[in-house]
């Protein structure tokens, strides 16, 4: 039987998320051209007074807008239009679509405000504070309800593959946040990661590699398999191809993050997981780049004559680009070259700025005419914003391949005699300075064409009004419902044996014994012959209809079989890692941090240092010439959160302790040129005149102890007295040499952290 | 170097198996309810 339903879309919320990711976009790639002309020109951090303008607080500023106020917005756009159409249904709560849109400008203005104040974790793509967090939680959890209140009174029976990504897109980044988003406040403005170490800097890289996986990208394809057809006019090119894409994609992602930490002290085990992972990646990406590409079979006259096509296909081209570099990049050896360096900056900027913002661009010019009911203003404007873009991307990711690969290649140079042949680090920052400004004028042109785009949209949009789209829509009345499949029918589904070839492939890279290696292979046996008994008995096929056009009608159904194939990988990696002591093999015990060298650490972790210092001399014989031994996971066991760093515009300091006196930190510090030459650093004079918040250093160490650094009771009680004391100190020493230094300022509580660094290896110890 | 010929065993097993579903799959004609779905899209909405 045959229904008929009036149904009215709500647009308002598209219009609002698109306008909201033009202005923010506009605004994170702005501040993106301000950190990269800092690059080129150190002097635009300003004279080392005003801390909130200079690099170290900007980048995540601009990291965070980019990536959850520009895409963020653009993806909810895009998942707003497209769901209610492929649903035929309005979004289910009008005020849960406003509260996800307000509450989500308002977490964007927090970070806008917090993070130029220093107010961050320390952690990469999640630095924002304990309450924003929460906001974002409570944010996310609106917008999921909301989504799958939609799926449940939705009027299309079955979910297309767009809807499939979305939803695996909405689980995820929920789990990721919320896991790694766990900390313990000591007060109303900061707080420590409850992950400490090499937990934590498995845990971070598991939500930003994933961060990448399922808000930069997932979503993004969800869009590409809507509006693509939708521009083309043409339904997508294979879309049993799309079926094996989306599950192959969404098991294999979330074992990627270890790539991150490539050569460090993160166990092997976990290593060769991520690797393999990261390698086994390019089937599903290139096959989903395939499918959108071919999409255009027949019709790619339209890439000459239609913009928005033009936008797609570029995008989609870049996704290809980026998805074969990423699993290259994850290989050892090639890492060993590329990570720390600018190359990765490359790497992260040709997801970004073309398949990101070039998907954005498309969609937009795509919706506005639509939303607005009137053409494009102006297509010869929509083409300039097309090709200066893209020389504004060959120049920035071109510039960033030629300085990132100088910058690996002489780093571990290497004389005849066997020493290091660029022993001075600046020498390869020297070398990049021109490569920097190439950048920044790449970075001009980008965000130059999109104010153009963002003016033809406007134009567009005042020539027109924003239209209601209220249609009748047919609908298939209640027949006798199918009942869900039975255990024995998932079980010889196709998607289960996915999942089971996924745990014997991470038994079999992460055990070495035989009796377990046997234990897999009988245990695959077992499966073989239980399927084929189900096989024999004619289970399999569901009343003549196939599994996946079942399950694709059942939402919740289809929901948990995501939820179960994203939480595999990223469980087979958490949880020994957090709960088993021979997963991390911790040959000794690091040392507290002093109560001053703590102060001196929330120092460095809210001036952002860690975004240009990495604390990680990796495995590699040219980084322990360069460093010293190779850094080891009970070195940074209390470290909350790890400060191992991902980027090296300055030098490695995992051992940087002991290594200078005081005096050239002193100096250093307020004008790093006047004893490192060539130095591109931000000056922070400020520090030597800010005074130090002593009282708040017991509440940190309490927090500590919570956490599970073995802080007493007594070191918590004298720890004020203990700071002073170890500041006067350092600061009679210096003032001894002719400085004039205040023994209450930050900058010696830096001093004192900084000098701690890695002295725990040449510290006799007893063995853990 | 023995460990290769473990992870070449488990490779050429994990391949087989991953033939083997899919051939079950196209046997079973699991995707071809596909083409119709894969219109989805294109249906005017406006």
């Amino acid at each position: 039987m045959i229904e008929e339903v009036q149904v009215t879309y709500d647009d308002v919320s598209v219009r609002r998320f698109l306008w909201a990711s033009v202005l923010w976009g506009a605004v994170g790639m702005l501040v993106g051209l301000i950190i990269a002309s800092q690059l080129a020109f150190w002097q635009l951090n300003g004279p080392g007074t005003i801390p909130w303008i200079q690099f170290g607080r900007l980048r995540p500023l601009h990291t965070n807008a980019v990536i959850f106020a520009f895409v963020g917005n653009m993806i909810f756009a895009g998942v707003y239009y497209s769901t209610q159409r492929l649903l035929k249904t309005r979004m289910a709560s009008d005020f849960l679509s406003s509260l996800h849109f307000w509450g989500w400008q308002l977490i964007i203005v927090s970070a806008a405000i917090t993070l130029p104040l220093g107010l961050t974790q320390g952690k990469e793509y999640a630095e924002l504070e304990w309450f924003i967090d929460i906001a974002i939680a409570v944010i996310w959890v609106a917008f999921a309800v909301n989504f799958f209140w939609t799926l449940v009174k939705r009027h299309e029976k079955n979910l297309y593959v767009a809807i499939w990504f979305y939803i695996a897109s909405i689980l995820t980044i929920a789990v990721l946040h919320i896991v790694n988003s766990l900390a313990l406040p000591s007060d109303v403005l900061h707080s420590y990661s409850a992950f400490g170490g090499v937990q934590d800097a498995l845990v971070q890289w598991w939500y930003g590699h994933n961060a990448v996986a399922f808000f930069l990208t997932t979503p993004i394809l969800g869009i590409m398999y809507y509006f693509m057809p939708k521009a083309i006019g043409k339904p997508v090119y294979s879309y049993r191809l799309s079926i094996i894409h989306f599950w192959s994609l969404v098991f294999l992602y979330i074992w990627a993050g270890p790539h991150h930490l490539l050569n460090s002290a993160l166990p092997d085990w976990a290593q060769n997981l991520g690797t393999a992972f990261s390698v086994m990646l390019w089937a599903p990406s290139w096959g989903g780049m395939i499918n959108g590409l071919l999409t255009l079979r027949g019709a790619w006259d339209k890439l000459r004559t239609d913009p928005v096509v033009k936008f797609f296909v570029a995008a989609v081209t870049f996704y290809g680009m980026a998805t074969f570099e990423g699993p290259m990049l994850s290989i050892r050896s090639i890492n060993a070259l590329a990570h720390n360096t600018d190359w990765i900056i490359s790497h992260v900027h040709g997801g970004a700025l073309g398949w990101n913002g070039f998907m954005a661009a498309g969609m937009f010019y795509f919706l506005v005419p639509r939303l607005y009911g009137t053409k494009l203003y102006s297509e010869r404007l929509a083409n300039l914003h097309f090709w200066v873009g893209l020389v504004g991307i060959v120049l920035y990711m071109a510039s960033m391949y030629v300085s990132g690969i100088t910058q690996g290649l002489m780093w571990r140079a290497l004389t005849p005699e066997g020493t290091l042949l660029y022993p001075n680090f600046l020498e390869s920052i020297s070398a990049s300075r021109t490569m920097y400004m190439v950048r920044a004028v790449g970075g001009l042109l980008y965000l130059s064409t999109f104010l153009v785009m963002a003016y033809n949209l406007i134009k567009t949009a005042r020539a027109g009004s924003a239209q209601t789209v209220s249609l009748t829509v047919s609908v298939e009345g209640k027949t006798a419902a199918k009942a869900a499949p039975s255990a024995a029918q998932l079980l010889v589904s196709p998607i289960m044996g996915l999942i089971v070839l996924g745990l014997i492939l991470s038994m079999a890279l992460g055990v070495q014994g035989k009796t377990i290696g046997v234990g897999v292979l009988v245990a695959l046996a077992l499966f073989a012959l239980l399927v084929r008994a189900l096989r024999a008995r004619g289970v399999g096929m569901y009343g003549g209809t196939p599994w996946h056009e079942l399950i694709e009608g059942k939402a919740l159904l289809f929901t948990v079989l995501v939820l179960i194939a994203v939480l595999i990988g990223g469980m087979v990696q958490i949880l020994p890692m957090v709960f088993s002591e021979q997963a991390v093999a911790l040959a000794r015990t690091q040392t507290p941090y002093s109560p001053l060298e703590l102060a001196g650490r929330d120092i460095f972790r809210r001036e952002g240092c860690y975004v240009c210092h990495t604390q990680m001399i990796r495995q590699i014989a040219s980084e322990s010439l360069r460093y010293g031994p190779p850094s080891e996971a009970w070195e940074s066991m209390y470290d909350h959160p790890f400060q191992w760093g991902s980027k090296r515009t300055g030098p490695d300091l995992a051992r940087v302790g002991g290594k200078y006196p005081d005096l050239w930190h002193f100096k250093h510090m307020q004008d790093p040129r006047s004893t490192s030459q060539g130095s591109i650093m931000p000056s922070y004079a400020f520090l030597a005149d800010s005074r130090l918040d002593t009282e708040r250093i017991p509440r940190v160490m309490n927090v500590m102890r919570r956490l599970g650094v073995p802080y007493d009771g007594p070191a918590i009680d004298g720890a004020v007295d203990a700071a002073k004391a170890q500041a006067k100190g350092i600061a009679d020493g210096l003032n001894a040499q002719g400085e004039t230094a205040a023994p209450d300022t930050e900058l010696i509580a830096l001093i004192a952290y900084l000098q701690k660094l890695g002295t725990d290896m040449n510290r006799p110890q007893a063995q853990k | 170097m023995n460990v290769l010929i473990l992870l070449i065993f488990i490779s050429v097993i994990l391949a087989a198996l991953a033939v083997a579903l899919f051939v079950y799959s196209v046997r079973n004609e699991d995707l071809d309810h596909s083409l119709q779905l894969s219109l989805k899209p294109l249906e005017d909405d406006r």
